[in-house]
C-alpha cells in the first residue's frame, strides 16, 4: 500500500432522480408487471407491486366507502329538503344525482383520500428507507429504487384510486338511497334505476381516467420528495411528509381543474 | 506479483487525498473519529457518491456491502433479503437458491432466522443478516462499515474467523471495512487506515501499533 496525493472532489450522489426516471419506472414496471404475474415469472418487483396494491386496496376500501356513504347521505338529505314534493325529487332530480356524484363528489373525495394516505404512506416510507439506508442497499444489489421502492407504490396508487372510484359511485348510491327511503319512502329497485341512469359509460370511464391521472401525479409528487427532500437530519422524514401532502393538496386542486376543463371543452367542441 | 482488487487514487477525505491499492487477501480497517469520513470513503468506494474518472478502480464487479445502518429491505423476509443480490443478477446457482442462502445465514450464525421478518430481528442479528447478504450474489470484495457493532462476543468471534477465513481461502479477495473497534481491527486487518484532520495515515497493522499517531489515537478512543 502507498500513498500519494490527488484531487479534491465535491460530494455527489451517482445515482440521479428525475421526474422523468420516476416516471419511466412507473412505465417499466407496469408494462412488465401484467405479462409476468399471469405467466407466473413474476420477479420481487412485480411480487411487491401485487403486495402493495392488494395493502392500498385493503387498506383504504373500508374508508372510501364509508367518505362516500356519507356523501351520499348529505348531498340526498340536502336536495331532498330544497325539492318542491317527493315526486319531483324522484322523477326530475334523482336521475341526475348518480351523474353528479361520478362527476364532481367521487373524484373530490377518492382524490383526498389518495392524496391523505397514498401521499403521506409513499413519501414517508421512501424517506425512511433513505435513512435506514435501505435505498443504498437497493443501488449496491443492482436494483434501481425507483423500480423496487417507487414505482411498485404508484403503480398500487394509480390501479386503486379509480377501483375506489367505482366503489364510492355505489356507496354514494347507497347512502342517498337510505335518505329517500326515510323521507320520502323510495323504493330500492325504482331508486337505483333513477340513479344509475346518469351513470354512463363514458361518464364512468372519465372519472376513472381523472382519477387514475391525479393518482399518477401524487406519486410523481411522492417519489420527488422522498427521494431529493430536504438531507438525512433529525425530525426530516416528518418534515419532507408534511411538503410532499402540502404540494399535493394544491396539485390535485390544480389537476381536478385542469382535467375538468379539458373535459368540459372536449364535450364541448 | 499478487493482483489488486481495489485501487483508489486520490479520493479527498476532510480536504485530504487517499490513495492506496488493496491487493489480494489484504484486510483494511479504516479507522477515525466520529465524522472523520470513513462512512464518507466507502459511499465513494461502493460508488453511491461520483467519483472522478479512476479515482475507483474494481477488478472485478462483484462488489457486496454492509451499510452502517444495516439497509435490510424492510418488506422481506431474512430469506428474501439475503436471495435478492442471487436473485437480482439471475445467477445461475449450484444446489439451488434455498441450499445457497442458507449457508450463508449459517455461516454468520442466523441459519435459524430465515424466515423472519427483518423488524423483528435484534441490532446484532440485522447486521449479521447484512453480512450475508453482502456475501450473496458472488462478491468478491467486501465493503463493510461497522460490521461488529452491535454483536455480542460470541458473533463478534463467529464474524471475526469468517471474514479472516473469505479472504485466506480466497472466496474474497480483500475487505475494506469501517470501525471504531480496535481490537477487532487489530485482530483482522492487514493494514490500517486512520483517518485524521491533521492528515491520514495508511500502514501495515504491525506497523500502525508502533507509531506515535496510531497509539495517540487508540489512546484517547481507548
Amino acid at each position: 500500500m502507498n500513498t500519494i496525493a490527488g484531487p479534491a472532489m465535491p460530494f455527489a450522489r451517482t445515482l440521479r432522480y428525475s421526474i422523468g426516471s420516476l416516471l419511466g419506472a412507473i412505465f417499466v414496471v407496469g408494462g412488465r408487471c401484467i405479462p409476468r404475474v399471469l405467466t407466473g415469472r413474476a420477479t420481487v418487483i412485480e411480487r411487491e407491486t401485487v403486495r402493495q396494491t392488494l395493502g392500498f386496496l385493503s387498506g383504504t376500501a373500508g374508508s372510501s366507502a364509508l367518505t362516500t356513504f356519507i356523501y351520499g347521505l348529505a348531498a340526498a338529505y340536502g336536495v331532498i329538503g330544497n325539492t318542491a314534493s317527493p315526486e319531483v325529487f324522484m322523477s326530475m332530480v334523482l336521475p341526475q344525482l348518480g351523474g353528479a356524484f361520478l362527476q364532481f363528489v367521487i373524484p373530490f373525495a377518492i382524490g383526498n383520500l389518495v392524496v391523505l394516505k397514498g401521499v403521506v404512506g409513499m413519501t414517508s416510507d421512501i424517506a425512511s428507507m433513505r435513512v435506514s439506508q435501505e435505498v443504498d442497499a437497493l443501488e449496491a444489489v443492482g436494483l434501481h429504487p425507483a423500480e423496487m421502492v417507487f414505482a411498485p407504490r404508484a403503480l398500487a396508487l394509480i390501479i386503486t384510486a379509480p377501483a375506489l372510484a367505482v366503489l364510492g359511485v355505489y356507496s354514494a348510491c347507497l347512502g342517498a338511497w337510505l335518505v329517500s327511503w326515510i323521507s320520502v319512502g323510495a323504493e330500492f329497485t325504482e331508486f337505483i334505476a333513477a340513479y344509475a341512469s346518469s351513470i354512463t359509460s363514458g361518464a364512468l370511464l372519465l372519472t376513472v381516467a381523472k382519477l387514475a391521472i391525479t393518482a399518477m401525479a401524487m406519486s410523481i409528487i411522492s417519489g420527488y420528495f422522498g427521494f431529493l427532500g430536504a438531507k438525512a437530519e433529525q425530525g426530516f422524514v416528518g418534515k419532507i411528509t408534511t411538503s410532499a401532502v402540502a404540494t399535493a393538496v394544491f396539485s390535485s386542486i390544480i389537476v381536478n381543474l385542469l382535467l375538468s376543463l379539458l373535459t368540459a371543452a372536449f364535450k364541448n367542441g | 506479483m499478487s493482483s489488486i482488487p481495489l485501487s483508489v487514487n486520490g479520493i479527498s477525505i476532510g480536504g485530504a487525498p487517499i490513495t492506496f491499492d488493496l491487493r489480494q487477501g489484504e484486510i483494511l480497517a479504516v479507522l477515525g473519529d466520529n465524522g472523520a469520513g470513513k462512512s464518507l470513503l466507502l459511499a465513494h468506494l461502493t460508488g453511491h457518491l461520483r467519483t472522478p474518472k479512476d479515482a475507483v478502480r474494481l477488478s472485478k464487479r462483484e462488489l457486496g456491502v454492509v451499510f452502517q445502518h444495516h439497509g435490510l429491505i424492510r418488506n422481506l423476509t431474512v430469506f428474501e433479503n439475503v436471495a435478492l443480490p442471487f436473485l437480482v443478477h439471475a445467477l445461475d446457482l449450484d444446489g439451488g437458491l434455498e441450499q445457497q442462502v442458507r449457508l450463508r445465514l449459517g455461516l454468520v450464525g442466523c441459519a435459524d432466522l430465515a424466515q423472519e421478518k427483518v423488524h423483528g430481528l435484534s441490532e446484532g442479528d440485522k447486521r449479521c443478516v447484512a453480512l450475508a447478504r453482502a456475501l450473496s450474489g458472488g462478491t468478491r470484495l467486501l465493503i463493510a462499515d461497522e460490521p461488529a457493532a452491535s454483536l455480542s462476543p460470541a458473533k463478534k468471534t463467529i464474524v471475526e474467523q469468517l471474514l479472516v477465513c473469505l479472504v485466506q481461502t480466497g472466496v474474497l479477495d480483500g475487505i475494506v471495512l469501517a470501525t471504531q473497534d480496535l481490537d477487532f481491527a487489530q485482530r483482522i486487518a492487514t493494514h490500517v487506515l486512520l483517518l485524521h484532520d491533521s492528515g491520514h495515515m495508511l500502514a501495515k497493522s504491525e506497523d500502525a501499533a508502533q507509531d506515535e499517531f496510531f497509539k495517540s489515537f487508540t489512546g484517547r478512543v481507548a
